[in-house]
């Protein structure tokens, strides 16, 4: 009987970390935790913010500078708070940042302006594929959600996106926006009324 | 349950996260609302369709170009808001708060001990000089302001305060006050006090001992016990 070669399979020592023991690595020194650390959350910090601003090349100039002041302030970082809180809290402020900086500069935040940058039709869909006829009807409906999410006012996109598409527990959202949790409730429903009025006539296509 | 109120827990409702009070009035409500139990469940697949919506991903060299600022160093010096933050953060002010405690409370301290050290030289000198000198070109120096409206006070006397005057007798008669209109013809007399005063308030007056140049403000008590709440 042939006996098979002993595979040693790589371990990642940090694969199975906490974020925040890993942080607490990248605290004391770590540039693996840090790697560690972007490849969590690159994804989500980017989505957040492109779903916040609508304009991909600054969303990720914007990610770049969230893991930058990770980095440059992980000393700081305490254990006792959840390091997604954290970073999703530098996120939320510095795009607030820029979108109050668009304002002063067009003296007004015009969703339509921002549209403007992208050609009328909000962002390039992520990962565009050419699709079989049964998947446009899909892909056209996620374009409206999309659109329906740029177009409801800031304070209730950034409750609803934290919550519906960061995933973040009610507390959470209040803890990285400042409010309490009764308005975040009332925030995130109200949110999703809006949602739901803009995307009726697709909804009903939804349950064909 | 009408159908506005209900509507404030239809999210709650589809996360389960009523109480079962909450819960079950609503689901009554549902079953006789059609069109509320249809928001329901239109509010349900707007939530998995945003939940479903694809995420937009950094570009391939994300990683690289922010290890590679890092390494720089360029990019890792603290903006402005960061160093204020850093610098105005508890830790680092407790001392400088600590020290700027202790300062005051000795300086406090001291001025209550000894308070006749402190006189302010310039109120406290030759009061025809003080206010004969009032500035009139404006100047940067610490100057009184006060005696640029402060009429000059009679030759002879010490009396800095102006207007209508009413003077304290230590003493403490029938008639502790009198106006200084009242007094005229009594300045002689007020020669020989232990001091003169002039009310500048209805509760304080400064107040001067003769022969010294020591002035303080003395609350109108009529006691002489009670003199010298704050020199200078």
């Amino acid at each position: 009987m042939p006996i098979e070669p002993l595979r040693l399979k790589k371990l990642d020592p940090l694969a199975e970390l906490s974020d925040e023991d890993v942080m607490e690595r990248c605290a004391q020194g770590s540039e693996a935790a840090f790697r560690t650390l972007v490849q969590r959350y690159r994804s989500r910090i980017m989505n957040l913010v492109c779903r916040f601003i609508n304009d991909r090349d600054r969303a990720e100039e914007i990610a770049q500078e969230v893991f930058l002041r990770v980095f440059r302030n992980r000393e700081r970082y305490r254990k006792s708070g959840k390091f997604s809180t954290w970073i999703f809290t530098i996120a939320v402020n510095l795009t607030k940042n820029e979108i109050r900086s668009r304002v002063r500069h067009r003296g007004t935040y015009s969703l339509d302006a921002m549209d403007e940058e992208s050609g009328g039709q909000g962002l390039p869909f992520p990962d565009w594929k050419p699709l079989p006829d049964q998947d446009l009807n899909a892909r056209e409906i996620q374009q409206k959600v999309a659109d329906a999410l740029r177009k409801i006012p800031p304070r209730y996109r950034e409750a609803v996106v934290l919550r519906d598409v960061d995933g973040l527990s009610y507390e959470e959202v209040g803890e990285i926006l400042r409010i309490p949790g009764g308005t975040v409730r009332s925030r995130i429903n109200r949110a999703r009324l809006m949602l739901k009025e803009r995307l009726k006539p697709y909804l009903k296509l939804e349950d064909v | 349950m009408n159908c506005r109120s209900a509507e404030h827990l239809f999210s709650s409702f589809i996360e389960d996260e009523l109480s079962q009070k909450e819960r079950g009035s609503l689901e009554s409500h549902l079953a006789e609302c059609r069109r509320c139990s249809a928001a329901v469940e239109e509010l349900r697949t707007t939530v998995e369709l945003v939940a479903a919506l694809p995420s937009y991903e950094p570009g391939p060299h994300f990683e690289e170009e922010l290890m590679d600022r890092i390494r720089s160093g360029e990019a890792l010096r603290p903006t402005i808001v960061e160093w204020m933050s850093e610098w105005l953060a508890p830790a680092r002010l407790r001392p400088v708060f600590l020290a700027g405690a202790a300062g005051c409370a000795a300086w406090i301290a001291f001025l209550v001990v000894n308070p006749a050290q402190h006189a302010n030289p310039i109120v406290a000198g030759p009061a025809p000089s003080t206010t004969a000198s009032a500035p009139s070109s404006g100047g940067a120096d610490l100057a009184p302001i006060a005696p640029v409206e402060t009429p000059a006070p009679p030759a002879g006397s010490e009396t800095i305060a102006a207007g209508p005057r009413r003077e304290h007798s230590p003493s403490g008669g029938d008639a502790p006050y009198r106006t200084a209109s009242s007094a005229t013809g009594s300045d002689s007399a007020r020669a020989g006090a232990p001091y003169q005063d002039e009310y500048i308030l209805d509760q304080f007056y400064l107040n001067r001992t003769n022969g010294s140049d020591r002035t303080s403000i003395v609350p109108v008590t009529g006691r002489p016990s009670d003199d010298v709440y704050i020199t200078f």
